[in-house]
């Protein structure tokens, strides 16, 4: 059975989001594939050695978190491999899925962040296109509150 | 032939007294505050209401003349407000932060300046924009105490502190040419007014930059005495005022004028970022304690001091003017909010201010202690303005401070709630108690070993009282977990800080290390710069972070 690919992204729903994608994984013993994605955008002003260091300290953060949560959920016989990608969310991730050849995609609803920028009808819309792109199922984890 | 040298000696004796008074008023309001639940600087504008019951001729009354108010009060607090803001923040949303403190003071001086001059009687049109200027200064303090106490994100806060530091300096550029421009007999030129501004604003930014530079690099960086160095950065943010200020008079140039405001915010931003990386913690400490203290007293003896200028008669008396005032500003920043983060959103949509961000930005923007020192700087002697006009300006200055602190300042924070900005739940909180409790608990149990060890207590008490404190510690992190087990979402922010914490402890033993010469100076700048560059790191993340789930990036125009 394909594995689950999860994007993260840190913040305070982000708990629910990897909690499920363990438990999905767990249930159908298949890893699930972390995966943060940094838009280069945001990079603008920043120099080589403040990039690199956002990189590695997503992963460390990933990693940490993502082991918290299984230890939580009894769930540490999960498999799990956590990646940083630099670039386009929507065809950043649907790239990961397929390099990954996964089966499914899992996101966290960014309307559960405290200074969410999205509506609804966009978080929609990007589910959507990410199904479009990929043609995998894809869940968004979370109510909107 | 004493008598000059006696008079001067009362008289500087009679100022000690008012300042010893004022002080204590000042500390009495900051003990009272702590029972109701209102910023410091509201209670202060109260105090400073009551002070104009105060009659003439008490000892209590001062005269300080307008640039001695500008000179020594005006420094602090800009220095205190600039050295903890961090660069890496603040350039990513630089180009915001200018547009709305250049553009924004601009429209707001003139604005503010027309809507005065059509709508007061007997201002003429150069003052008018002096005021319109001067009361275009945002004053942050207020708002930063909520944004701290609900925990607003960074980059909000990062907007309206960045805006405020230098809108001040624009505010004073341009208050500066007004009030040259209203002398009788004064032409006015806008190519001059621009290159005016241009030489002041730039100038200002150079000193304060080298002489921060200088600071940074060469004494903070080489010298490890916290006394000293708190001396130098005294030296450095007056000095650096009274150079850009004096320095067409100290180098012969009398038309050369460069801003001091701005001469201080580069001065205060380059100790903040790159002197305070090379300082001991003890030194950070001492520093961050002095400056909170300066900048205190020169906030409190701003609003006392105009208090004791003008009278409940005399706001009275105005109560039309200090309307349209009121009015003008309230128009004039919904203007420069929400047109100019529109341009900018146009412009740079990838870092577009958030609409809820906007609304914080316009009813956040409150006027305070800079708009309220560059009143007081209007003395009529000193000015072409009479003692009518300068009476009017100072009263509604006063007025709009006043309304700007106690209506919107007092309604900020429900507002920031509403809008779903503040992110320190009650579960937050809870969980930071709790925290508290361990970390004071170990704190506890480690000064009992301490006295054991130095033999201070004996065996058996030790033993005892250890007993007590570990079964509440354990009492106390059983909570912990259970709460966090309730509330999962927590660890995020748990993790954070706990990383922060170890790398600056890395950063502590490395700094140890390079002293008790384990390692080169040059090995240590490179390992310092990485951990740096992991500290930015970690909040460009918390940042990011809270900006959603998932990363989208808003189509241009989209009112999310």
């Amino acid at each position: 059975m394909p594995d689950v690919v999860c994007a993260i992204r840190g913040g305070p729903g982000s708990y629910q989001t990897r909690l499920v994608a363990l438990q999905q994984a767990a249930e159908t013993g298949v890893a699930v594939h972390f995966v943060s994605v940094v838009d280069p955008i945001a990079y603008g002003p920043l120099h080589e050695g403040e990039q690199h260091a956002i990189r590695a300290e997503m992963a460390w953060r990933d990693v940490a978190l993502a082991r918290a949560t299984a230890a939580h959920a009894e769930l540490q016989d999960v498999r799990f491999t956590v990646t940083v990608r630099v670039g386009e969310l929507a065809e950043t991730i649907a790239g990961f899925a397929r390099e990954m050849e996964a089966g499914s995609i899992l996101i966290g609803n960014p309307r559960a962040a405290a200074d969410a920028v999205l509506v609804d009808d966009a978080a929609a819309k990007f589910v959507d296109g990410l199904h479009q792109r990929t043609g995998l199922p894809v869940f968004m984890v979370g109510s909107a509150g | 032939m004493d008598l000059p040298l006696v008079a001067a000696e009362s008289q500087l004796l009679d100022s000690e007294v008012a300042i010893v008074l004022l002080l204590a008023i000042a500390a009495v309001v900051a003990v009272a505050v702590r029972r109701v639940r209102i910023p410091y600087t509201v209670a202060l504008v109260v105090a400073g209401l009551g002070l104009a019951f105060i009659p003439e001729g008490s000892p209590i009354q001062i005269d300080i003349s307008a640039d001695l108010i500008l000179a020594v009060l005006v420094p602090p607090l800009l220095f205190e407000a600039t050295v903890h803001i961090s660069w890496g923040r603040l350039r990513r949303d630089l180009a915001p932060v200018l547009l709305f403190a250049l553009v924004g003071t601009l429209i707001g001086a003139f604005l503010v300046g027309g809507l005065v001059y059509r709508f007061v009687d007997g201002v003429p049109w150069a003052a008018a924009v002096a005021f319109g200027a001067l009361i275009s200064a945002t004053d942050p303090v207020a708002v930063i105490a909520f944004f701290r106490s609900i925990g607003v994100s960074k980059r909000l806060t990062i907007l309206v502190e960045g805006e405020s530091l230098f809108n001040d300096g624009v505010a004073f550029v341009v208050f500066i040419i007004a009030l040259a421009a209203a002398a009788p007999g004064a032409t006015f030129s806008l190519s001059d007014a621009i290159g005016q501004f241009l030489i002041d604003a730039a100038g200002g930014l150079g000193i304060g930059l080298v002489l921060g530079y200088v600071v940074s690099s060469l004494i903070l960086k080489n010298l490890d005495d916290h006394l000293i160095e708190t001396v130098v950065t005294v030296a450095l943010a007056f000095g650096s005022y009274l150079l850009a200020e004096e320095f067409g008079a100290i180098f012969d140039l009398a038309d050369v004028h460069m801003s001091g405001i701005l001469a201080v915010v580069a001065a205060g931003l380059t100790v903040g970022n790159i002197g305070l990386r090379n300082t001991s913690p003890t030194t950070r400490l001492t520093l961050e304690n002095f400056w909170e203290f300066l900048a205190f007293v020169a906030n409190s003896l701003v609003f006392l001091l105009l208090g004791l200028r003008i009278s409940i008669g005399q706001l009275w008396d105005h109560a039309d003017a200090i309307l349209v005032a009121v009015l003008a500003i309230q128009v004039t920043r919904l203007i420069v909010v929400y047109g100019l983060g529109t341009l900018h959103g146009l412009v740079q949509p990838e870092r577009k201010v958030p609409r809820p961000y906007q609304h914080v930005m316009f009813w956040g923007g409150l006027r305070g202690a800079i708009s309220v020192a560059l009143a007081l700087s209007l003395v009529a002697e000193e000015t072409s303005l009479g003692v009518d006009l300068v009476s009017t300006l100072q009263v509604m200055t006063f007025g709009v401070v006043l309304f700007t602190l106690l209506v919107q300042g007092l309604s900020i924070e429900r507002l920031i709630t509403r809008l779903g900005l503040a992110a320190k739940p009650q579960e937050r909180t809870e969980q930071q108690r709790q925290q508290a409790r361990i970390y004071a608990q170990q704190a506890g149990i480690d000064e009992l070993a301490r006295l054991h060890e130095q033999g201070v207590l004996f065996s058996d008490l030790y033993e005892a009282m250890a007993e007590l404190y570990r079964g509440e510690l354990t009492r106390d992190r059983e909570e912990l977990s259970d709460h966090l087990r309730r509330h999962p979402e927590l660890e995020t922010d748990m993790y954070l800080h706990a990383r922060a914490d170890t790398l600056r402890a890395e950063r502590s033993a490395l700094q140890d290390a390079a002293r008790r010469g384990l390692i080169a100076d040059d090995v240590l700048t490179d390992l310092i710069g990485e951990i740096n560059d992991h500290l930015a790191a970690l909040e460009f993340i918390e940042s990011d972070a809270r900006q959603g789930e998932i990363i989208v990036r808003e189509e241009p125009g989209s009112d999310a």
